[in-house]
């Protein structure tokens, strides 16, 4: 597809991702801010979105529903923890709705210019192996073969 | 507690690593290693079995530690599946984005 310039980083708890975005900073931070946009880009493939409400401030909730291609609805409700336009976004998810098991998962998303365009830093930082795969139902199976990212040593390396 | 809040701990890694280095180790030269107390090395080590980082067999009265790679790959696992879903999550912000800024850019002139 588009050239992806996707690097991860991997430690301890936390998954760090970077990637630039060749559009200016505002634009950039604009798509996270309102349903219009979001709606646009993001559901994976196949997926559409429905808000509920979103409130893009300081401890403000966006509540949404996202409908999958096999008919199903996963709820998701984010609150947003810390918005510093046009620079940052952090925010947790807090519940699908659909349990009363507490969601400790938390994300932050960085902006910065570099000339024409923005580098995006998004750091996840998440608990449990149960918090992940519920992440990971919310969007059905993920497809792609699993490619084994290198042996331990190496990868002990990497989350000093 | 599963694989990663076991390895959220910087002495746990430390057995982990010192662990793969050696392949198999008793929890007596894991001990010696650390200034920790024995008891609370223990601790260290059932976290890091219950939580599948680490295999223990006995052998008589010793308890021998050796890498599970099991638990291992699921960890890797997990997270390519998170990556995955924000690499194609991204891929489409980015058209996305290049389509408005296009757009703005043809609207002004």
């Amino acid at each position: 597809m588009v050239g992806n310039n996707l690097e991860t980083i991997i430690e301890n708890n936390k998954v760090t991702y970077k990637r630039y975005f060749d559009v200016p900073v505002d634009l950039l931070f604009e798509v996270w801010s309102s349903n219009e946009h979001l709606a646009e880009w993001w559901g994976p493939d196949g997926f559409t979105l429905t808000t509920i409400s979103l409130n893009f401030s300081n401890g403000g909730i966006w509540d949404f529903v996202m409908h999958g291609p096999d008919g199903h609805d996963y709820k998701n409700k984010i609150q947003f923890i810390d918005i510093q336009k046009p620079h940052l976004i952090s925010y947790k998810h807090i519940g699908d709705g659909e349990g009363d098991e507490d969601v400790d998962f938390q994300s932050k998303i960085i902006f910065e210019s570099v000339g024409d365009g923005t580098n995006l830093t998004m750091e996840q930082i998440f608990s449990s192996k149960a918090e992940l795969e519920r992440v990971n139902e919310k969007y059905g199976a993920i497809e792609g073969g699993k490619q084994h990212v290198g042996n331990l040593a190496k990868y002990l390396e990497r989350i000093k | 507690m599963n694989a990663f809040a076991a390895l959220a701990d910087d002495t746990r890694r430390d057995i982990v690593r010192l662990v793969v280095e050696n392949g198999e180790l008793t929890s007596t030269e894991i001990s010696q290693n650390f200034q920790m107390s024995p008891p609370a090395i223990s601790q260290h080590l059932k976290v890091l079995k219950d939580a599948n980082v680490l295999l223990m067999k006995k052998d008589a009265q010793k308890r021998i530690y050796s890498l599970n790679q099991t638990g291992l790959k699921e960890m890797e696992d997990w997270i390519l599946d998170v990556k995955n879903l924000w690499s194609k999550r991204f891929d489409k912000l980015d058209q996305y984005v290049m389509k408005l800024k296009k757009e703005r850019t043809n609207g002004r002139k």
